[in-house]
């Protein structure tokens, strides 16, 4: 079921938001696959979804924290509580650079905290040093020898 | 005791009755031992007066003793002078006898009277005395002497008449004669009786002896004269044993019953000032003993009473001052301790009521100012983080239009424009609806009486062309209540229900429809708006009211209308709340209060 | 010595109308005598004055007085009374005054019936004389002007009331003692009645008294206690002045009343008495009872004298009161007050049978008898301290005496009343 393809999830409310993070990954590593999520109840049926098998794990996870519905930091806490998706490097993706929710989000085991940038131009660089990073990780790893064991 | 007079007698009462009743006891002791003086110092008046008296009475028996020996010194002496000193004396002891007053409180006059009595009787007998003694002089001082010189005469002529012949005889008849006066004067001297007879037996012989004589004119003379010396002679006699029976008999007795008398009164004087004196001492130490009795009473009572009040007044202040320690500290929960008089300690537990009252309102607002900051705190959050997103949006899309436009893609990048455009859009929407908030309470909200009828009656006429655009159906029931509101907030928060019902219900069937209508309790209309869409989840019915909570973000709005409608509720002291409806469409429960804020 | 207060109250006037017609009244049809008596209280009473005028029909005054005062009077002016009534020992003055002149037995009617005792000093034969001047040696007069009781034709007084004294003393005091026996004068002198005795205020009365006691105590003797010598007198004097200033004797008493003040206030609870004093405290309710000494009373004689210038009529007035008073009614009448007469037959008529069994035999009162004031003074059962008339006249141990040392005895009391 692990495919060879890096599939990101987005949880991200904002259409624009969204469009926008989509189109500078698909402009820094087009073979990124991008799935989103709108709310913070998608996100919940999402990770139900993962835990019974049926959803393929994503490669990682960028997670907007003002979400309709659920947050984003139940969102978190939930993801980390569960089995599969808990491995899964998290990174919160938000406009809120407030201490309260950095910390709230980091003692909730995000393995990022990436702020929202509001100068032009810079919202893709940062997109690009996410995937990039990210890339340098070696996690998915651990998924596929996970995988092909139980295959 | 002290919870009596604690509950009963308020503290200046109490304080002035302490004083009263101790200046009374005082005075009470004062008046006592006023008493106790009055008559100590009567008793001693009388004592000194006794004593004074019995003095006299000693004097008295003196006096009667010195009178005695004068009258014995006259009777003996014949001094006239000790006669007349008999006289003087017995007029200054009458005087004196007694002493009137310390008689009459001895209620001893009988004594007096008696002495008296006696006095009297000395003195009428001495008087007889007097006389007798006088006569007895004049018998003994010229009637002897005539009666011998007459007798001596006779017979001398009878010697020279008779001549030498009968000269002894007649010697011896001379002798005898002259024997009588002797012998008189003898007995006078002496007392003795033996010298009565002597001369008795002189005239006798002397009478012989002229029996001797022829009888002639001188012998019937010289008998004669005898005769005569004789009787003066048995009357001086008489007179003698007279006075002297009176002198030593009558009026010893006398004399020795006027001192015994004195004496005994003295006795009764000197007993009854002892008596007094007697009485005096156990008057003084019975009412010392009295008096220290009652000091020592009044000092317990002092001491008692003190320590009631100190107790009812420290008790009370204590238990404040432990009070008002807690309410300085701030506590809200410190006990105020009971205290049913309205005096000064009255008036510090209401102060302590006061400021415990003072102390939860403080704790409340500063409870409400936690909270407030903490909704300020949210609310900064909130509005930055949804502020920012327009922002982050047009940056964005500005970044990709640059990008396009240097890629030379500028039909994508003009596409691209809108983005931005909407996002300033948004972001000046929101602004506008946060100035809308902040402007609650704060401005144009003079409250008057609003007839919700006809208020909702303009609001449906005033939307009918937005609800027949939206195929909307506004249906308001009849009946409103009047309330006392701000008309264009209430206004408001119905236009943002219904502006929520246009953008959320979705009823294909039926069209979109939102039912008002009202009823009432015994604290508050109650207004319910009903719509027919999906209704809301309950885990969001709370969240919907919050600041930019949007239940679906595809929706057109900034999540501020039911914040605001939520803060013009609270500022009418009403509410408002999402409730599940009755066919599973929503309903917004709006409270207004029926005590009306004027 | 004055017993008048007491016994002026004497009434009854009535008592004696019986004896009314026993007399030849001597008034004349024109001119009624009138006599002059001086003397006592004991005798001069009003009721016996108007008996007396009534049987007599002669006007009668008298002159009642105290002993010094009378005998004065008496003993130096003869005319200052026709009658003069007083005791034995006023005698030997009146008699040496020469103011008194011998009374005739021939005119005394019941010269005869007068007995022993005034006549002999004995009134039995076992009868002792008693010491001092018993009358019988005062009565007859000799031819040399003297006295003795050799029986002449005439007399110096009329024998008629006479009586013995003694001491009395409170019963509730002093445990009584038995008459004759334990009873004694020596008990004027006994130590536990301190302060508590008194004694007759008489040199020649009150004297014997204490003389009596000196000797009953063994302090002294007497040569002759009726004629003591002025050492003897000296020597008792001695000896009562040291008890009286001592404090031994409360005092003397100058009157029966005063007697009986004195025991009625316990002052004193024995002294010298009187037989009416002790009457009265009877009366009043105090026991006293009058001591029968064992070394015999101290008697002593009435006399009544007559005047030596009583002369004529007067003195037939005078020899008629003088025989009336013995002619039975007088001598029943003074005997309610426990006084004796000298021929007490004459008066048994007048006395009822108990008055006289109590009265004169000594013996217990079978019903209440009258004194002379009409009161009971004697209550049924009582007796008479001392018995009959004949046991206590047997039992004399001296009589009233005016001694030799008269004069010199007065200093000397004046010595002892003042101590």
């Amino acid at each position: 079921m692990f495919h060879e393809e890096k599939n990101l999830l987005l949880v991200e409310d904002s259409d624009d938001h969204a469009e926008l993070t989509e189109f500078y990954i698909k402009d820094c590593c087009p073979q990124i696959e991008v799935s989103r999520l709108r709310d913070g109840a998608e996100a919940m049926a999402y990770i139900e979804r993962t835990e019974t098998a049926e959803q393929a794990l994503p490669w990682l996870v960028l997670l907007d924290l003002k979400l309709p519905k659920y947050d984003g930091h139940e969102v978190l806490a939930r993801m980390k509580c569960s089995g599969k998706l808990a491995k899964i490097p998290v990174v919160i993706f938000s406009t809120s650079n407030s201490g309260k929710d950095i910390e709230r989000a980091l003692n909730s085991h995000a393995n990022s905290y990436i702020v929202k940038p509001m100068e032009a131009d810079r919202y893709g660089e940062v997109i690009s040093e996410i995937i990039h990073y990210w890339e340098l990780n070696e996690h998915h790893l651990l998924f596929r020898e996970a995988h092909n064991a139980n295959v | 005791m002290t919870n009596f007079l604690l509950r009963a007698i308020g503290l200046k009462k109490r304080i002035v009755f302490g004083y009263v009743i101790t200046g009374a006891m005082a005075f009470m002791i004062a008046l006592l031992s006023y008493g106790a003086f009055t008559r100590l110092s009567a008793d001693f008046r009388k004592i000194v007066l006794f004593s004074r008296r019995s003095a006299d009475n000693m004097v008295f028996a003196a006096q009667m003793a010195e009178m005695q020996r004068q009258a014995l010194i006259y009777i003996y002496e014949g001094h006239s002078s000790s006669g007349s000193q008999v006289g003087v004396i017995y007029q200054k002891m009458m005087q004196n006898i007694g002493g009137s007053e310390a008689i009459e409180q001895l209620g001893a006059k009988a004594v007096v009277t008696l002495a008296k009595k006696h006095l009297e009787a000395y003195y009428e007998a001495f008087q007889e005395v007097r006389r007798q003694r006088q006569l007895q002089a004049r018998l003994v001082k010229s009637e002897f002497r005539v009666h011998a010189t007459r007798g001596q005469q006779l017979i001398e002529e009878l010697i020279r008449e008779e001549g030498e012949t009968r000269l002894l005889e007649c010697t011896k008849m001379l002798n005898a004669l002259l024997q009588i006066e002797k012998n008189a004067y003898r007995y006078l001297d002496s007392f003795d009786g033996d010298f009565i007879k002597a001369a008795l037996f002189n005239i006798q012989e002397t009478r012989s002896l002229i029996g001797h004589f022829q009888q002639n004119h001188q012998t019937i003379e010289l008998n004669n004269v005898l005769n005569s010396y004789e009787s003066s002679f048995l009357e001086a006699v008489q007179r003698t044993r007279g006075y002297l029976y009176l002198t030593s008999v009558v009026m010893a007795a006398q004399a020795y019953e006027t001192m015994y008398q004195s004496k005994k009164l003295s006795a009764l004087m000197i007993s009854e000032s002892e008596r007094i004196q007697q009485q005096l001492f156990q008057h003084v130490s019975s009412r010392l003993r009295l008096l220290l009795f009652w000091t020592v009473l009044l000092l317990l009572f002092i001491a008692l009473f003190s320590y009631l009040i100190t107790k009812s007044i420290t008790i009370p202040l204590k238990r404040l001052t432990k009070t008002f320690k807690l309410l300085a500290s701030g506590s809200a929960d410190a006990e105020i301790p009971s205290y049913p008089l309205q005096d000064e300690l009255g008036d510090l537990t209401n102060a302590a009521a006061s400021f415990k009252e003072k102390n939860i309102a403080l704790r409340t607002s500063k409870q409400e100012l936690e909270r407030s900051n903490d909704e300020l705190e949210q609310f900064v959050y909130t509005v930055s983080h949804d502020l920012k997103s327009p922002i982050v949006t047009s940056m964005g899309f500005i970044g990709i239009i640059r990008k396009l436009a240097s890629q030379g893609k500028a039909e994508q990048a003009m596409g691209m424009l809108d983005k931005v455009v909407k996002a300033n859009e948004r972001m000046s929407q929101l602004i506008n609806d946060l100035l809308e908030l902040s402007r609650v309470g704060r401005i144009d909200m003079d409250k008057k009486l609003l007839d919700l009828n006809q208020l909702l009656g303009d609001f449906a006429h005033n939307q009918a062309e937005r609800l027949k655009a939206a195929k909307f159906t506004l249906t308001i029931e009849q009946g409103l209540p009047v309330i006392y509101a701000n008309e264009s907030r209430t206004l408001q928060v119905f236009e943002n229900i219904l502006s929520n019902g246009l953008k959320y219900v979705r009823n294909e069937k039926e069209g979109g429809r939102l039912r008002i209508s009202s009823f009432a309790d015994e604290q508050h209309y109650h207004i319910r708006c009903t719509d027919n869409g999906q209704g809301i989840p309950e885990e969001y019915r709370e969240k919907i009211f919050g600041l930019f909570y949007r239940l679906d973000v595809n929706i057109e709005g900034t999540g501020i209308g039911l914040a605001v409608a939520k803060k013009i509720m609270k500022f009418h002291n009403g509410d408002i709340r999402a409730e599940a409806g009755p066919n599973g469409g929503a309903v917004f429960h709006l409270t207004f209060p029926k005590m009306m804020d004027r | 010595m004055n017993r008048r207060t007491f016994l002026q109250q004497s009434g009854k006037l009535g008592a004696a109308a019986l004896a009314a017609t026993a007399f030849p009244r001597l008034a004349k049809a024109t001119s009624k005598p009138t006599i002059k008596v001086v003397g006592t209280h004991v005798t001069l009473l009003e009721s016996i004055r108007q008996q007396a005028e009534h049987d007599l029909g002669i006007n009668i005054e008298f002159y009642p007085g105290g002993d010094a005062e009378v005998l004065l009077k008496a003993s130096t002016d003869p005319t200052s009374f026709d009658l003069y009534e007083q005791w034995s020992n006023s005698i030997k003055v009146l008699w040496q005054a020469k103011t008194i002149q011998p009374i005739d037995i021939r005119r005394l009617t019941y010269w005869d019936e007068i007995n022993s005792l005034s006549k002999t000093g004995r009134i039995s034969d076992k009868a002792k004389l008693g010491l001092g001047d018993a009358p019988c040696n005062l009565l007859f007069i000799q031819p040399d002007g003297s006295f003795s009781c050799v029986p002449t034709e005439h007399i110096s007084f009329l024998p008629y009331v006479h009586n013995v004294d003694s001491f009395g003393y409170n019963a509730s005091v002093i445990p009584q003692g038995i008459p004759y026996e334990t009873e004694s004068w020596g008990w004027l002198l006994d130590e536990r009645w301190h302060g508590k005795v008194a004694i007759i205020n008489s040199p020649e009365i009150g004297l014997f008294d204490l003389a009596l006691a000196v000797r009953a105590k063994g302090l002294m003797d007497f040569k002759n206690m009726g004629n003591m010598s002025r050492e003897e007198v000296d020597k008792l004097f001695d000896i009562l002045i040291a008890h009286k200033r001592d404090g031994h004797f409360r005092g003397v008493w100058t009157s029966v009343p005063h007697s009986v003040e004195l025991m009625a206030s316990g002052e004193v609870v024995l002294e010298s008495m009187f037989s009416p004093g002790v009457s009265a405290l009877n009366g009043m309710g105090i026991p006293c009872i009058y001591a029968a000494p064992k070394e015999g009373y101290r008697a002593w004689h009435g006399v009544m004298c007559l005047s030596r210038a009583c002369t004529d009529e007067r003195q037939e007035a005078a020899y008629a009161f003088m025989n009336w008073w013995l002619s039975g009614w007088p001598g029943a009448f003074i005997a309610r007050q426990g006084y004796y007469i000298s021929n007490p037959q004459r008066s048994r008529p007048f006395m009822s049978q108990a008055e006289w069994e109590y009265w004169y035999e000594g013996k217990p009162a079978t019903e209440p008898l009258q004194g002379t004031d009409g009161k009971i003074s004697v209550r049924p059962g009582e007796v008479r301290t001392g018995g009959s008339y004949i046991k206590r006249f047997e039992n004399i141990a001296i009589w009233n005496t005016v001694m030799d040392t008269y004069e010199y005895t007065m200093t000397k009391w004046n010595e002892f009343v003042l101590a």
